[in-house]
């Protein structure tokens, strides 16, 4: 069994050296604050279940998750499913903005760095989602922010498709 | 074995929790530059503080979100192939913990935020028996909740 030294990228920031066979499988975890809207969209990108235009309201609330999460939701981390490489996609609300550096140095603590690709998609976060999302989550008034959610989704979707390309070419290849 | 001590601010009521339980003391400015140390409060990583007589790293860390690290550290070692980590978090809760963040980002203020550093110093140690009981507390839960694997227990 061939086995190399690829380096596996986590987040934007963050890259470690892992020893891994090529038969290994990655774990992609995407998170944001909620872990209900741009963590959802990044995971089911990534799963293949959305295409690359972006997709209309019925798609959106058929995903699961996708602005349905509760407070319980929060530090739990939700399969999407297996992208085309055999890959498990998982998506995480973390209750911080900021929660990136934090993460991948609790797993390399935990020594499982190397099994685990975290994606932060808060840079993806525009106002009009953050602000749906809050009115819909945050206070649970879906009815006032479930549009501008829908919105915001639809605007950060572009981003969102290219984050994915570029974690995934990442991954592969040994990102910085 | 690695302990994280985890609260609302890593380089104060934290490090007092971490420095208890490894020196039993109370004697803080032996933390040195550690002790309300900004960047390192900024960084948002963990930090490495010393080894115990066991020879188990302890480090501390501070975020806004601590109470869901043991969570997060749970469901990251229920997915990965690994098994059960090599790492106990310690989350330290206290009272007033609010007032030191606060403290904390005024410290920020150029020129005068070094009156902000002392005075979160000050506040958080005049505090430092509820922060050792609150965490005394925690790691005798802890013990009882892995009793297979019990945390070593330097309080007396």
């Amino acid at each position: 069994m061939q086995s190399c030294i690829r380096h596996v990228c986590c987040g934007n920031t963050l890259s470690m050296p892992y020893k891994m066979k090529e038969d290994d499988k990655i774990k992609y975890v995407y998170f944001d604050y909620g872990g209900s809207h741009s963590s959802v969209l990044a995971s089911f990108i990534h799963i293949g279940r959305l295409g690359g235009r972006s997709p209309s309201k019925q798609e959106l609330m058929q995903l699961p998750y996708f602005d349905k999460t509760t407070p319980d939701d929060f530090a739990k981390m939700h399969p999407a499913g297996n992208d085309d490489k055999g890959n498990e996609v998982f998506f995480l609300g973390t209750k911080s903005s900021n929660f990136e550096p934090t993460i991948n140095n609790l797993a390399e603590l935990m020594g499982v760095a190397g099994e685990f690709c975290f994606v932060s998609t808060m840079n993806y976060v525009n106002p009009i989602l953050r602000l749906g999302g809050w009115m819909s989550r945050g206070l649970s008034q879906p009815w006032l922010g479930r549009w501008l959610v829908i919105r915001g989704a639809k605007s950060a979707y572009p981003s969102l498709v290219k984050l994915v390309e570029k974690t995934k070419v990442k991954s592969i290849q040994g990102g910085t | 074995m690695n302990y994280l001590f985890v609260g609302r601010n890593g380089m104060f009521e934290t490090l007092i929790a971490a420095w208890h339980y490894l020196y039993k003391s109370c004697d803080i400015e032996g933390a040195g530059e550690l002790w309300g140390n900004l960047n390192e409060e900024k960084k948002k990583t963990a930090v490495w503080v010393d080894k115990d007589k066991k020879g188990n790293n302890i480090y501390v860390l501070g975020v806004t979100n601590y109470v869901l690290v043991p969570g997060i550290c749970r469901e990251i070692e229920k997915v990965a192939r690994a098994g059960r980590s090599q790492l106990e978090i310690v989350p330290v809760q206290v009272k007033g913990e609010n007032v030191t963040a606060l403290l904390v980002l005024l410290s920020r203020i150029p020129i005068i935020g070094i009156i902000f550093n002392n005075w979160a110093k000050q506040w958080t140690f005049l505090r430092r028996q509820t922060i050792i009981a609150s965490t005394k507390e925690m790691l005798d839960r802890l013990e009882y909740s892995h009793q297979k694997q019990p945390v070593p227990k330097p309080w007396h």
